[in-house]
């Protein structure tokens, strides 16, 4: 049985810079858990602009991040532990 | 409770009233200042994060502070600048790694500027390429290393500027070292060369190395070539397998014994290398006990003539397991046919030994045992003893002989100058007293010639030559001694009127055992009389031959030295 959590936040219809700001709160709000590796941040955004922006935000705190686009026209940015910590 | 507003009048007066709202007007302006402080903060932290502005429509000011966006972008920069720090502290370990690899690793490592200069380099460079110069980095590589001088192949450094990729430049000569140079650009974001790393392999000993081992090469080859030579021109038959017995080496000898050819038998059974029942038999015997064998075959040669062959195969053991079998295939034809010849030789001479020896054995009895023998029967007896004595004599003398020229003791040969009649004279009275049946007769061209010889030798040679005429010569047959002076030398030969031999038995008869007829025992004699007579002869520089028919008598001719 798999330990790891995932904490949805979705934020489809919100665009940057807002988007951007309510995905940094989240990271920071569960900097410690997905540091830990036993929570995985997904982000769901429709925002081109924060496809971008998150994720390089989320790189530059240190995280190791995924973007996978769905087919219902939507992005989830998977926050993760960074694997070389 | 009321609610209703109190009228302001009731409270203050028109001048606090002014005051007021002068206060209120000034905390607006305060809180808008505020907020709009807030807002520029934000935009310029939201553009250090990459992203555009903050709209108003976006966040209204209330929600604005609530919200707090500094709080949470300073939150998320204090994470990112941790790991930056974390990154940095990566970075130095890395940078230290790659140093102590860049020192120690065994190739001269230069990185130079688009402009050929020198960035850095590591220890193997400064001491290979710079020769401990110290002040080279920003100096162009052209004058440091080069000196000067235009590099005899093209430049390593110009190859990956010119191209943009990674270049190799082999056979690089510098000083007494050779070295493959690897050229490997790096590139900038807009794909352009901004570094170009050098690395100088050195070959030096990989060149001597490879030097020796083509040496070491055309030695093997010549081994090998020696090696193939011999076993080309080896008349035994050779063959090798491997530990399961398939061929992996045969010599034409071989091929031409087995009727096969090495192509078509590699790799297989050295058994079905042959065709010969008891050849196979006596491979798979060897295979199955992995132990030394020989055996002997009757095998048939290119000429259609069968001959005797001894297979001798011995086992190469490695580490005490069995490596592989060696095959000879001798041609032991001539040394059966010797021991034939001995066997023969012996059984004859055992016969020629016993029939005189019976006879000296039964005069002698006669003489002990008879009681009243008069004079004359007693000589006689004597004389009977005496001539079988001498029968006996010659017989082991010959065996000697040959026994020394077999064993390489040659006899001395004292040439001095002799009368040929003279000596002719002296060989023919003995036998002329003891073989009364026959005719002798001498026809020299020349009387009292002189030989440069040596005279009991030549006397042995004409008693071994007269004693064969007389064997096997008729009763009543004329022997005949003919001398004639030739240009250089002088031809002495003996004739007979006897049997005569066929071509075959006139080629035998020199050599050792041979006899012409070993069936007819009635004639006595060892087989060595001819070969002393061929040897002396020749031992004088002569030469000797047979001139004969069956049936037509035998002439023997030897030529001797003139004395001059």
């Amino acid at each position: 049985m798999s330990l790891l959590k995932e904490h949805l936040q979705d934020i489809r219809g919100q665009v940057c810079p807002s988007s951007l700001l309510v995905a940094l709160r989240c990271i920071n709000e569960n900097m410690e858990a997905i540091r830990l590796g036993t929570l995985v941040l997904k982000i769901i955004t429709d925002n081109r602009t924060a496809v971008v922006t998150i994720p390089n935000a989320a790189s530059n705190m240190g995280f190791d991040v995924q973007i996978e686009k769905e087919q219902e026209g939507y992005y989830v940015i998977s926050i993760t532990q960074n694997n070389e910590d | 409770m009321n609610h209703n507003p109190p009228d302001k009048r009731s409270f203050c007066t028109e001048r606090d009233y002014a005051a007021l709202l002068a206060e209120n007007r000034s905390l607006q302006a305060e809180n808008r200042h505020l907020l709009q402080y807030v807002r520029a903060k934000t935009d310029d932290l939201l553009k250090v994060m990459g992203t555009v502005v903050l709209q108003p429509e976006e966040l209204n000011d209330a929600s604005l502070i609530e919200f707090d966006p500094i709080g949470i972008v300073t939150e998320s920069f204090v994470q990112i600048l941790a790991n930056l720090r974390k990154t940095n502290l990566k970075l130095h370990t890395t940078h230290l790694e790659i140093q102590a690899i860049f020192d120690s690793v065994g190739a001269a490592i230069m990185v130079l500027d688009p402009q050929r200069r020198i960035i850095t380099c590591n220890e193997n460079a400064r001491h290979k390429l710079l020769f401990g110069t110290t002040d080279f980095i920003g100096k162009s590589c052209r004058d440091t290393v080069c000196r000067g001088k235009t590099p005899v192949h093209r430049c390593a450094h110009d190859m990956v500027m010119t191209s943009g990729h990674t270049e190799n430049c082999s056979g690089w000569n510098f000083g007494r070292h050779s070295f493959d140079v690897i050229g490997q650009p790096i590139k900038n974001d807009s794909d352009e060369v901004t570094h170009v790393v050098l690395v100088y392999n050195d070959i030096t000993e990989h060149l001597r190395n490879a030097e020796a081992l083509q040496c070491a090469l055309i030695e093997a080859k010549e081994a090998k070539a020696q090696i193939d030579g011999l076993l080309q021109s080896m008349s035994d038959g050779l063959i090798a397998s491997d530990s399961d017995g398939a061929v992996v080496l045969m010599n034409p000898a071989a091929e031409q014994l087995l009727n096969t050819t090495f192509e078509a038998s590699f790799g297989g059974s050295i058994s079905d290398a042959t065709t010969i029942p008891t050849l196979k038999e006596y491979f798979d015997k060897l295979i199955r006990s992995e132990a030394n064998h020989s055996d002997e075959f009757e095998l048939q040669r290119s000429d259609g003539t069968m001959q005797t062959y001894q297979a001798r195969s011995s086992v190469l053991l490695e580490s005490g397991r069995v490596d592989g079998y060696i095959t000879f295939l001798q041609d032991v034809s001539r040394e059966r046919e010797i021991d034939r010849m001995k066997d023969e030789f012996l059984s004859t001479a055992a016969h020629q030994l016993r029939t005189p020896l019976a006879s000296v054995i039964g005069y002698a009895e006669l003489i002990m045992y008879s009681e009243a023998l008069n004079k004359e029967t007693l000589g006689d007896y004597i004389s009977m003893i005496y001539s079988k004595a001498e029968q006996l004599s010659e017989i082991v003398s010959n065996l000697l002989d040959i026994s020394r020229i077999e064993a390489g003791h040659h006899p001395i040969i004292v040439q001095n100058a002799v009368p040929v009649d003279a000596l002719i004279d002296e060989v023919l009275a003995g036998f002329r007293k003891s073989c009364l049946k026959h005719v002798f007769k001498v026809n020299l061209q020349q009387r009292g010639l002189l030989l440069n010889i040596d005279r009991f030798a030549i006397l042995q040679v004409l008693e071994n030559l007269l004693s064969n005429a007389v064997k096997y010569s008729p009763e009543g047959g004329v022997i005949k001694i003919e001398g004639m002076r030739l240009a250089n030398h002088y031809q002495l030969s003996v004739a007979d009127q006897g049997l005569g031999m066929t071509d075959q038995q006139a080629t035998q008869a020199f050599e050792k055992f041979y006899r012409a007829d070993s069936s007819n025992t009635a004639i006595s004699g060892s087989g060595l009389g001819l070969t002393i007579v061929r040897y002396l002869v020749e031992a004088h520089g002569g030469k000797v031959w047979i001139e004969t028919k069956p049936g037509s008598g035998t002439i023997v001719h030897t030529t001797l030295p003139l004395s001059l």
